[in-house]
C-alpha cells in the first residue's frame, strides 16, 4: 500500500467524520496557537520596553546613591534613603576632564507636591535640577527659557512646566511670567518645556522643573541628591566611562562604593533576562495544553480504532499487515495533529497581529510585529511528534488485532 | 489446489481445552466446487478460517497451491491471503466510506499494483459481474445483491487460487441469491476452485461435492448426484 494509498484512505475517513476530527484536534490548535501568541507577544512587549530605555539615550548614564549587588535593583526602590550622593560628585566628575567623552552632567532631586495656580490645582512631581539638565537630558525649552547657574545658586523661586503640566494647569492661557505656587512656595514660570512623549515609562511631560539648591533648601531640607545623569558624547565611551565614574567617586567617598552606576545598557540586559525567562514560562503553561490535546486525539483515536474494527479485519483479511495497518493509523493521528498545529499557528500569527494593531493604535510605536520561522517550524515538529506519541498505542490496538476477531465483531 | 492433513485447531480456556477440528484431511482439486456443510457449532466456521488462511490450526499441515503454510509469519500469510484467496463473506463487508470501485481496488492497493491499472482490473471485475452501471455508487446506495456481486468482485481482482464464500446468500433474498449462486457456478465453469460454506442443504447442492461436519469431525465427503444449475433456476430456494 503506498503512502498516497494511506493519505487518500485517511482523507475519506476524517471527511466522514468531519465534526468529530475537528474536535480532537482542537486541544492542538489552542495549545499551539497559545505558544505562538506569547511568544509573539512577549517578543512585541520586549520590543516596546527596550524602545522606551532606548529613549533615555543609550550614551547616557545614572548614578543612585547607595550599594547594590550586581545586577541587583538599587536600593532607592526599595524606599530606602540614602543620603551619600551629593551635587558636589557630579560636579566633580566634570573638573579637568577627568572623565573622558563625559559632556555633561545633571545631579537631581524630587518631591512630589500640589500646584494651585489660580482656581486649579494639580498634583504633581517637581524635578529639582542643573541648568545642565537639558543637555545631559537632550530636551528643549519650547518658550520661555531653562534656569541659569547663577538661580541655582541663589535658589531662585522659578520653575519650567512640562508641557502637559502647562496645559491642565493653564489650558490656553500664557504661563510664563505667571506665578503658581509649589506646596506653600511661590514660583514665577519662566519656560514650558517642549514635548517628549514617555521615557522609561515616566510621563515627564507632566512634571516640572526648579532648580537644585531650591529643591534641596527651601523644598525639601536636604543637602543629597537622589540621581545624577550623565551623558557621553559617544555610546562607545559609556563603559570605559563607567570606570572612571567609579574610581573618581570612590575616592571622594573614602573608598566606600555606597553609589551605584548604571548604564541603559545593562538596564537592558537585565530586562531582556526578565522578559525572556517570563515569556518562556508561559509559553511552558501554554504547552501544557499541547498534552491535554495529545490526550484527546488518543482517546478519539482509541474510539475509532474499536469502531473500525470490522474494517480491519477486512483490510487483513484481504492482504493488509499488521505494519500497513499501524501506519494507516499512526499516520492518520499525525495528520490529525499537524492540521492542528498548522491551524493553530495560523490562528496564533492571527491573534498576534491583532494584538499588534490595538497596540499600535494606542501610540507605543516600539511594539514590533514579529514571528519567527522557527518558531513556525517547532509548532509543526512539536505536533508531529504529540501526534507520533499518542497514536502509537492506537495505532498498536488496531494492529494487533486478528483478522477472525475483527471480522466477528459487530 | 489444496491439501488438509490431519489438521487439528483446539481452544484452551483455563484448564478446559475444546476441540473445534479433530483429525480433518481432504483434498480440494483445481477447478472443483466444494460446499462444505454443517451445523452451527460444527466447526465448519473454524475450518473455513483456517483454510481462508485468517487462523492457524493447532496440528497438522495445509498446503495450498504447492505452498505449505503451517509455519508461515503473519506477514508473509497477509500476503497470501491477498494473492491466492478471494473471500465472500456473509454481510459482504464493504467498506461503507468508498465507492463500489474504489472497494474492488483495495486488494489491489495491498499487493502495490500502479493506481491506473487498479482502475482497469477493478472496473473490468465489476463489469463481470454485471454491476457496469454502479462503479460510482456507494454501498449503502446498492441492493444486498448488488452489494455481494461488488464482494465477489472484489474476490476476483488478484486472479486468486480458490474463492472462499461464507455463507455468500445467508443475508440474501432468493432472486439475488440465486443471481449470485449463478455467477459462482459460472466462475467455477471458468476454471476458478471454490469453496462454499453453508449450512443450507439445498444452497450446497449447486456444488459438485459435499463435505459435511459434525462435531469437528467430517462425517461425509461425497459428489453431489444432481448438481443444480442456478442459471436455470428462477429463484434459490431454501
Amino acid at each position: 500500500m503506498s503512502f498516497l494509498d494511506i493519505i487518500r484512505t485517511i482523507w475519506f475517513n476524517l471527511k466522514s467524520n468531519k465534526g468529530r476530527s475537528v474536535l480532537s484536534i482542537l486541544g492542538i490548535v489552542i495549545g499551539i496557537a497559545a505558544v505562538i501568541m506569547i511568544i509573539s507577544i512577549g517578543d512585541g512587549a520586549q520590543g516596546l520596553i527596550l524602545s522606551q530605555i532606548e529613549t533615555v539615550g543609550s550614551n547616557t548614564i545614572t548614578i543612585m546613591p547607595g550599594a547594590v549587588e550586581e545586577d541587583g535593583p538599587p536600593a532607592s526602590v526599595m524606599g530606602i534613603i540614602i543620603t551619600t550622593l551629593k551635587s558636589d560628585d557630579a560636579e566633580a566628575l566634570m573638573k579637568n576632564n577627568s572623565v573622558p567623552n563625559l559632556e555633561n552632567v545633571s545631579a537631581s532631586v524630587n518631591g512630589v507636591e500640589t500646584i494651585t495656580w489660580e482656581d486649579s490645582i494639580i498634583g504633581a512631581t517637581f524635578v529639582g535640577t542643573m541648568p545642565t539638565n537639558l543637555e545631559v537630558e537632550d530636551t528643549k525649552v519650547q518658550s520661555g527659557r531653562f534656569f541659569y547657574d547663577d538661580e541655582n545658586k541663589e535658589m531662585a523661586r522659578v520653575t519650567v512646566l512640562g508641557s502637559v503640566l502647562k496645559q491642565n494647569l493653564f489650558g490656553n492661557s500664557d504661563a510664563l511670567g505667571e506665578r503658581i505656587r509649589i506646596g506653600k512656595e511661590s514660583f514665577i514660570v519662566i519656560g514650558i518645556m517642549e514635548e517628549r512623549g514617555a521615557v522609561a515609562f515616566q510621563n515627564v511631560d507632566s512634571q516640572l522643573f526648579i532648580p537644585l539648591l531650591t529643591a534641596q533648601k527651601l523644598m525639601l531640607g536636604i543637602d543629597h541628591v537622589s540621581m545624577i545623569r550623565g551623558r557621553f558624547s559617544d555610546a562607545n565611551a559609556v563603559e570605559s566611562g563607567i570606570k572612571y565614574i567609579n574610581n573618581i567617586l570612590r575616592d571622594r567617598h573614602n573608598g566606600e562604593e555606597d553609589f551605584l552606576v548604571r548604564s541603559p545598557q545593562q538596564a537592558m540586559e537585565v530586562l531582556d533576562t526578565v522578559t525572556n525567562a517570563l515569556k518562556f514560562f508561559l509559553a511552558g503553561i501554554a504547552a501544557i495544553s499541547l498534552i491535554v490535546g495529545g490526550v484527546g486525539i488518543m482517546n478519539i483515536m482509541l474510539i475509532s480504532v474499536l469502531e473500525r474494527t470490522k474494517e480491519i479485519g477486512l483490510r487483513k483479511a484481504i492482504g493488509a499487515t499488521n505494519k500497513n495497518i499501524l501506519f494507516q493509523f499512526l499516520i492518520e493521528t499525525i495528520i490529525m495533529s499537524l492540521s492542528g498545529g498548522i491551524i493553530g499557528v495560523i490562528i496564533g500569527i492571527g491573534m498576534s497581529f491583532i494584538v499588534f494593531v490595538t497596540v499600535q493604535s494606542l501610540g507605543y510605536s516600539g511594539w514590533g510585529f514579529s514571528i519567527s520561522i522557527i518558531s513556525i517550524f517547532l509548532a509543526c515538529f512539536v505536533a508531529t511528534c504529540i501526534g507520533v506519541f499518542f497514536g502509537i498505542w492506537p495505532a498498536y490496538q488496531a494492529a494487533k488485532k486478528t483478522p477472525i476477531e475483527a471480522l466477528r465483531y459487530e | 489446489m489444496l491439501k488438509l492433513k490431519n489438521i487439528t485447531k483446539d481452544y484452551v480456556n483455563g484448564d478446559v481445552v475444546t476441540s473445534a477440528l479433530k483429525d480433518i484431511s481432504f483434498d480440494v482439486e483445481e477447478g472443483e466446487l466444494v460446499a462444505i456443510m454443517g451445523p452451527s457449532g460444527s466447526g465448519k466456521s473454524t475450518l473455513m478460517h483456517i483454510i481462508g488462511l485468517l487462523d492457524k490450526s493447532t496440528g497438522g499441515t495445509y498446503t495450498l497451491d504447492k505452498v505449505e503454510t503451517s509455519l508461515m509469519n503473519e506477514d508473509k500469510l497477509a500476503q497470501l491471503r491477498n494473492q491466492k484467496i478471494g473471500f465472500v463473506f456473509q454481510s459482504f463487508n464493504l467498506l461503507p466510506r468508498i465507492t463500489a470501485l474504489e472497494n474492488v481496488e483495495l486488494p489491489l492497493a495491498y499487493n502495490s499494483t500502479a493506481p491506473k491499472d487498479r482502475i482497469k482490473i477493478a472496473r473490468r471485475m465489476l463489469s463481470s459481474v454485471g454491476l457496469s452501471h454502479r462503479f460510482h455508487h456507494f454501498p449503502n446506495q446498492l441492493s444486498g445483491g448488488e452489494r455481494q456481486r461488488v464482494a465477489i468482485a472484489r474476490a476476483l481482482v488478484n486472479d486468486p487460487a480458490i474463492i472462499l464464500a461464507d455463507e455468500p446468500t445467508g443475508n440474501l433474498d432468493s432472486k439475488s441469491g440465486k443471481q449470485v449462486m449463478e455467477i459462482l457456478q459460472k466462475l467455477n465453469n471458468d476454471g476458478k476452485t471454490i469453496i462454499l460454506v453453508t449450512h443450507e442443504e439445498y444452497t450446497s447442492k449447486h456444488a459438485d461435492r459435499i463435505i459435511k461436519l459434525l462435531d469437528g469431525k467430517i462425517v461425509m465427503d461425497a459428489r453431489v448426484e444432481e448438481k443444480i444449475d442456478a442459471s436455470k433456476e428462477d429463484t434459490l430456494r431454501k
